[in-house]
């Protein structure tokens, strides 16, 4: 059989535009985090 | 309220390492070593937890609880150095 | 242990004088010889120094005015500074002038930087002009799979300042998003572009630094469950994850910006597709992410950091 080439006119690509701040005080809120665990749980 | 490595530690069978997991000292019976490596088990857990809920590493986030942990030892508990020497708080 | 000889001549009526030296070599060793124990003003803040250092030539004094022709070599040079190690250093100095120190020009150094897991490979050419100037006619940094380099600049020691525009080729984009070390981010690729680097006190900025991708590659964010910032941002982020957990970037570019006091964005502009996502549909992607990078930087060097000072910090005083 002939192979049929098929034209497929090119998509339109979808733009995505995105501005995503990053909490910076994340040590700050891990610290508090572990504070708080390794005061409550039994494995610590 | 106690918790279970309480006793190991202050008798010295068990200490606490630099990355946040507790580590069985020189002759610590199998008790205690089975003890701390289910402890270790749910560390690992909760710290991975952490570390997606931060978006950080996750040897980062044991490094924090580390620092935590030695703070909340009593005197007289075995540190273990990430140069590999045992120090007593 | 110091074996030194020394022999030289006066020339009354020239008022010169020459001094020839050979230092034999001082060997090093973190159990052995240490800088601390030639002079208390040596090897401030380094501590396990190791290495052979040799220093063999003249020094000249000739109305007035000191200069010498000493050279100094090194050999398997090695320190450690905070959470720095440093290794490999060698090379042979020619020294101009013992005090206030200078070099000849275009003189060559080389050492291996690591600080936890992570190394980078330095390559140095450059001038002493005095203790506190150096020029520096080339640095080569060997790291994340690639090589950053700056050509002519000049550094202050006494305000540590120095500025540089460095050329980067053959990121791998693969080691630069392990470094990142945000959970869930892997990439592929190769990268080339130029970062304007500026270094004022302890504190350094990158004013639009440009990288891009050679040729197509893949980048995928696969978060286990999302940082907060990123869960709640809508039906358009929704689809940006889909995308984003494997795509096949055609085209990647990366500016980046970072205010001395950590404020910046890293820019990422891609074109692509993912094969599974809306059969194959191309994007185009801005994404830009504002954060304060020198808290993320610093917990990414708290990974690196050895968690030894911390431990003992924590511990109070810990006796050995």
């Amino acid at each position: 059989c002939t192979p049929t080439v098929e034209v497929v006119a090119p998509r339109e690509p979808i733009t995505i535009n995105l501005n995503i701040k990053l909490d910076a005080d994340v040590r700050l809120h891990i610290e508090e985090k572990a504070k708080e665990d390794v005061g409550s749980k039994a494995i610590f | 309220q106690a918790k279970p490595l309480d006793a190991p530690r202050a008798a010295g069978q068990a200490g606490e390492r630099y990355d946040g997991y507790a580590v069985a000292r020189p002759g610590a019976p199998s008790d205690v070593q089975a003890l701390i490596e289910r402890v270790n088990a749910e560390r690992r857990a909760l710290y991975t937890q952490r570390a997606k809920e931060q978006g950080v590493p996750a040897d980062a986030i044991g490094k924090i609880y580390a620092a935590e942990i030695a703070k909340s030892v009593p005197k007289g508990t075995w540190l273990l150095g990430e140069d590999g020497q045992w120090t007593q708080k | 242990a110091l074996a030194l000889d020394l022999g030289g001549d006066y020339d009354m009526a020239a008022d010169r004088a020459t001094v020839k030296l050979a230092l034999a070599p001082l060997v090093f060793a973190p159990k052995g010889l240490q800088p601390q124990a030639l002079s208390p003003a040596f090897g401030g803040g380094l501590s396990e120094v190791s290495g052979r250092l040799a220093l063999t030539g003249t020094v000249t004094f000739d109305k007035g005015k000191l200069t010498s022709a000493l050279d100094l070599a090194l050999g398997d040079g090695g320190f450690v500074a905070d959470v720095v190690t440093v290794s490999g250093v060698s090379g042979k100095i020619r020294i101009t002038r013992p005090w206030p120190l200078a070099t000849a020009a275009r003189q060559r150094l080389s050492a291996t930087v690591a600080s936890g897991s992570e190394k980078a490979v330095l390559d140095v050419t450059g001038q002493v002009l005095s203790p506190t100037r150096l020029r520096i006619d080339r640095l080569a940094i060997g790291a994340a799979g690639g090589e950053m380099v700056a050509e002519g600049m000049e550094a202050d020691l006494a305000r540590s300042r120095l500025a540089g525009r460095f050329e980067v080729r053959r990121l791998d984009l693969a080691e630069v998003t392990r470094l990142i070390g945000i959970e869930g981010l892997a990439g592929t690729g190769s990268l080339d572009g130029v970062i304007p680097l500026e270094v004022d006190g302890g504190q350094f900025a990158i004013r639009s630094g440009r990288l891009s991708a050679a040729g197509p590659g893949t980048l995928y964010y696969r978060p286990g469950n999302l940082p907060p910032q990123i869960a709640g941002a809508g039906a358009e982020m929704d689809l940006t994850l889909r995308a984003l957990s494997d795509f096949r970037y055609q085209s990647l570019e990366l500016g980046l910006e970072k205010a001395p006091d950590g404020q910046g964005h890293v820019q990422l502009s891609m074109t692509g597709a993912n094969p599974g996502v809306l059969d194959n549909q191309p994007f185009t992607f801005n994404i830009r992410i504002e954060s304060n990078f020198a808290r993320l930087a610093d917990l990414v060097l708290l990974g690196l950091r050895s968690a030894q000072d911390l431990l003992g910090r924590a511990a109070g005083s810990v006796k050995p």
